[in-house]
């Protein structure tokens, strides 16, 4: 039992600092990201690569988040007209060509055979038996790292700036301020976070293959996303639990009365569609909105 | 005192099933309840095949019972959703809650290897069912496999296929999973092993509506022969679109398919007519007709036994026979007993089901068939 | 490669993306969001008409009464979902179409399950033509098509109803001002947007096959040719639906050897088609933002 505790929360740590990246896209800087899933496979695919031909796992973490940040960076490039719509379709393009990419190019990838075998940080050092709870005890550590730099860059005057361009892209344009190398630094920060989840999932459950980053999990993480609430980075936790234990209920819920398995992950589907409209509609801000005054422009002092 | 009643069965594997199923039951009061965990995709992209699966496992599950009154089997399934996350969810729910003592599945290798390598970490046996990438032989101790690794497959078609028509100039398509992918690998290997030559290899995506231009860039080069991957729909849509665009006619019935079982009723009859392959089940033999008869009565006479619902068969099968064996519902002695259950077990995927130190098929036979009117009948190579 | 061939296979892909982009363009010109549900819309007419077909009725029959409940199901969805949110910032109408799309999707996925459908139990009837084949399947597909595309110009050009679209898509403030009744054109936009997507969704179907997975893979080309086209310009996303087409079945069946430093036949990867829509897409952004047509709104 406390296997598949420590399995959840683990798993719960990994989307966690995903949700955060993506909040910070969406809620803070106002970015559609339909395509998250694309930046989370680039981050585990990087890692992935590197560590089994052989470099340390924090390098691997490393370069699969800066990659993913990276990547992130350049699909402004065609999308200069800062225009919501075109970055949303343009994102959900780019993560069908990375799984593409994944798919086709054998010699890097291994194609649909996948990567097998990516090593474990922590199992050389901690002992047998204590592994799982020492790989979670990291995840969550990195979690809790994201969250404070991202709150001190939403409280910093970029992060300011930021909040500037979400409510008003033309005033902020009219003040001379460079909207557009703005979004994409947000754009490129949440993608570093996005990958760094990546790199976790690929090294946690040691096999990847494209088939692990189909565009449903983009969905997911955006129900994760807006249940905790737009902008506000410390609810994103309560957003992927939830997710996380509803879409695992019905693995449970079964074996108490009889469901057929074909209509249960279509209801699933379902729910989780109908709570991004409610939300939307009813508490456009989430179930837990971000604290205005948190984010107070101009001269009011943050904080309370 | 458990009877060992299915070892039995086997041991005096002079007597026929039928035979068994006629003696009547004995007490059942004490009986020992065994869990056998089944992780399947019974949804998504692969949710038809594990639907067989499960089948085929039901089927066998009602015959194994009935033969074994004082250990009864009972089929613990988790959906994998044909995802790994899902799959690996599942792993978890059947290892580390329900505490199966032994594992079946999946019916991908995406979903097999992380599962099969969180079963085997907790010292739990992992029998692999369809998945068929090389890469399944590196989890090691305690994975063993039901079908042949894609290498078997692979060199038996293209070779049946060149023998069969006498000719050289070959067309590959397939699926661009791993299992389509690791099939054409295999395939190009055996084309020139035989002296021929692949002129075009073509990856479809499976599940997509149009196959038109993956056709054309296929037939472009004018292949003789063409070995195709696919089932249920994209083998409809695939050969449909080839019969429109005037392309299957030019290969006069030289279009070759492992398993075609999976695809002949999904097909329209006209479009793939004469198109030929490979099966399980070569011998069509007592084992095959028992299943047949028994899933004639559950789900009707058009039934078509494919290799998922052979597979989920001869699954709960040989694990309830190493059970038996064992003589104990423990890990690590129905583990130790697989080994020897696949060597007694006589199976509808195949009869001699041996397997080799990795725990993979030894040999896999397979029976060639050919599509006629829409339906499958043997056929011999010329 | 079979120019012939490629010709009619693409001509027949753009009549079927045509029906659906113009959609994607009109929502997004009127209403100002890009409208990712606009592929389930494809997705039910094709289902509707499945299931009214398979019912007993005439496929010739099926097709548009699905089409039509299509279009009352979308004036629905807007009553329901989006004329709440008609003020909201573009985003968060971004994020309810995409919620929108994974409910419409399972709520038939739930109804009519994971299998797929297909209209015809025997092969179409194809006859050769120019050196390549063309089905008759296809033949009523492009006929259906290019009426229904004369159709709606017609509507847009001659009609009260077009005039108050062409306003508001202009300028929705002014056309307010001027005693349009905004709502009402809205629904009206809706219905035929919504039975336009469900047609091309039924004629897909018609040639191909009917699965779940048929609202998503027809989404990014829709994207694409309204992109192409310059969003709001109705007739330019039937041109861009052309050029999408057109730019599937020829990149991949071209022999891109005659570039510089190649060696031998070159061919792109056929799994890459899937990104074929989208690639164009990406590289008319960046050489021409406002789309290969400088399309304005609603003309």
């Amino acid at each position: 039992m406390t296997d598949i505790v420590l399995y959840f929360a683990t798993m719960i740590g990994i989307y966690t600092i995903a949700a955060i990246g993506l909040n910070f896209q969406y809620g803070i800087a106002g970015l559609i990201n339909f395509g998250v899933v694309g930046f989370f496979a680039i981050g585990a695919y990087t890692s992935g690569l590197l560590t089994l031909a052989g470099a340390p796992v924090w390098a691997g973490l490393l370069a699969g988040s800066l990659v993913a940040g990276m990547v992130s960076a350049l699909i402004a490039l065609p999308t200069q007209r800062l225009n919501v719509h075109y970055w949303a379709i343009t994102t959900v393009g780019l993560a069908e060509v990375i799984r593409l990419i994944l798919l086709n190019e054998d010699w890097l990838t291994r194609g649909s055979f996948g990567l097998v075998g990516i090593p474990r940080p922590l199992d050389a050092i901690v002992p047998a038996g204590y592994q799982t709870a020492a790989f979670c005890a990291l995840v969550w550590a990195l979690a809790v790292i994201c969250y404070l730099a991202l709150r001190l860059l939403v409280s910093s005057p970029f992060g300011r700036v930021l909040k500037a361009v979400r409510e008003e892209n033309d005033l902020a344009l009219s003040l001379g301020k460079p909207v557009f190398s703005i979004k994409v630094r947000a754009l490129a920060i949440g993608g570093l976070l996005i990958g760094l989840a990546g790199a976790l999932y690929a090294h946690y459950l040691t096999f990847i293959s494209p088939a692990d980053f189909l565009p449903t999990v983009t969905i997911i993480m955006w129900a994760m996303v807006m249940i905790g609430g737009r902008g506000n980075l410390a609810a994103s936790v309560v957003g992927v639990a939830v997710v996380t234990v509803f879409l695992n209920s019905t693995r449970f819920l079964k074996d108490v009365i009889a469901l057929d398995p074909q209509m249960i992950a279509s209801l699933r589907m379902v729910v989780i569609g109908l709570l991004i409209m409610a939300i939307v509609v009813y508490r456009p801000d989430g179930l837990f909105p971000e604290r205005k005054k948190e984010f107070a422009d101009g001269d009011t002092p943050a904080g309370r | 005192m458990i009877r060992r009643s299915i070892l039995k069965a086997f041991a005096l594997s002079a007597i026929s099933l039928p035979m068994f199923l006629t003696t009547p039951a004995v007490q059942a009061q004490d009986a020992q309840t065994v869990d056998i965990g089944v992780l399947l995709s019974m949804t998504g992209s692969l949710g038809r095949g594990g639907n067989n699966v499960v089948l085929g496992m039901q089927t066998a599950l009602e015959e194994v019972n009935a033969l074994s009154p004082s250990r009864q089997f009972r089929l613990v399934i988790e959906d994998d959703e044909s995802s790994p996350q899902a799959a690996m969810d599942g792993i978890r729910k059947l290892v580390d809650v329900d505490k199966v003592p032994v594992v079946l599945g999946t019916v991908g290798s995406a979903t097999t290897i992380p599962t099969a390598s969180y079963s085997l970490s907790k010292n739990i046996a992992h029998v692999g069912l369809t998945a068929s990438s090389p890469d399944v032989r590196s989890l090691g101790k305690g994975y063993f496999s039901i079908i042949a690794t894609d290498e078997v497959m692979g060199a038996a078609l293209a070779k049946f296929a060149m023998e069969d028509t006498g000719k050289k100039k070959v067309g590959i398509i397939v699926a661009n999973d791993a299992y389509g992918v690791g099939l054409a690998k295999r395939m190009q290997e055996a084309v020139a092993a035989n002296g021929g030559e692949v002129v075009s290899e073509v990856r479809y995506e499976a599940g997509q509506p149009d196959y038109r231009a993956e056709l054309q860039r296929l037939f472009s080069p004018r292949p003789e022969i063409v070995l195709a991957v696919s089932w249920g729909d994209n083998a409809r849509l695939l050969t449909k679109q080839a019969h429109e665009l005037g392309l299957m006619q030019t290969v006069q019935g030289a279009w070759y398919q492992p398993y075609p079982a999976e695809i002949v009723n999904a097909c329209i009859a006209e479009a793939c007519e004469d198109v030929k392959g490979l099966d399980i089940a070569a011998d069509r033999g007592e084992r095959f007709q028992q299943l047949r008869a028994a899933l004639e009565t559950r789900v009707g006479s058009d039934v078509v036994i494919d290799w998922f619902i052979g597979v989920g068969y001869d699954a709960v099968w040989v694990t309830a026979l190493a059970v038996d064996l064992a003589n104990s519902a423990e890990p690590a002695a129905i583990s130790a007993a697989l080994p020897k259950a696949f060597e007694i077990y006589r199976g509808v995927s195949d009869a001699d089901m041996s397997v080799d130190a990795d725990g993979i098929q030894r040999n896999q036979e397979y029976g060639s068939f050919v599509i006629k009117a829409g339906k499958l009948e043997p056929y011999t190579a010329n | 490669m079979n120019l012939t061939q490629i010709l009619i296979n693409s001509l027949v892909r753009a009549s079927e993306l045509g029906l659906i982009a113009m959609g994607v363009t009109l929502v997004f010109s009127l209403l100002r969001f890009a409208n990712f549900a606009h592929g389930e819309l494809a997705l039910i007419g094709a289902y509707l008409a499945y299931a009214l077909s398979a019912a007993g009725l005439d496929l010739w029959l099926a097709i548009p009464l699905g089409a039509v409940a299509t279009g009352f199901i979308a004036v629905a969805i807007d009553k329901a979902l989006f004329a709440r949110v008609r003020t909201a910032p573009g985003l968060v109408l971004l994020v309810a179409s995409m919620g929108l799309s994974l409910f419409l999707k399972n709520v038939v996925g739930a109804i009519w399950g994971t299998k797929s459908y297909s209209f015809e139990g025997s092969l179409a009837r194809s006859f050769s033509f120019a050196g390549g084949f063309v089905t008759s399947t296809q033949v009523i597909i492009l006929v259906v098509s290019v009426i229904a595309m004369l159709c709606f110009h017609l509507l847009l050009s001659h009609t009260r109803l077009g005039r108050a679209m062409r306003a508001l898509a202009d300028d929705s403030e002014l056309a307010r001002a001027r005693g349009i009744r905004v709502e009402a054109i809205i629904s009206k936009v809706w219905f035929i947007v919504g039975s336009y997507a469900a047609l091309g969704g039924a004629l897909i179907g018609l040639e191909t096959v009917i699965s779940l997975e048929l609202g998503y893979s027809v989404i990014l080309p829709a994207f694409a040719a309204a992109v192409l086209g310059g969003i709001g310009s109705v007739h330019g996303a039937m041109l861009g639906a052309l050029i999408i087409g057109l730019a599937e079945n020829i990149v991949l069946a071209i022999d891109w050897s005659f570039l510089p430093a190649t060696s031998g036949p070159l061919y792109i990867d056929t799994g890459y088609k899937l990104a074929v829509a989208f690639l164009v897409m990406v590289a008319v952004l960046i050489l021409r933002p406002r789309g290969l047509f400088q399309g304005t709104s609603g003309d």
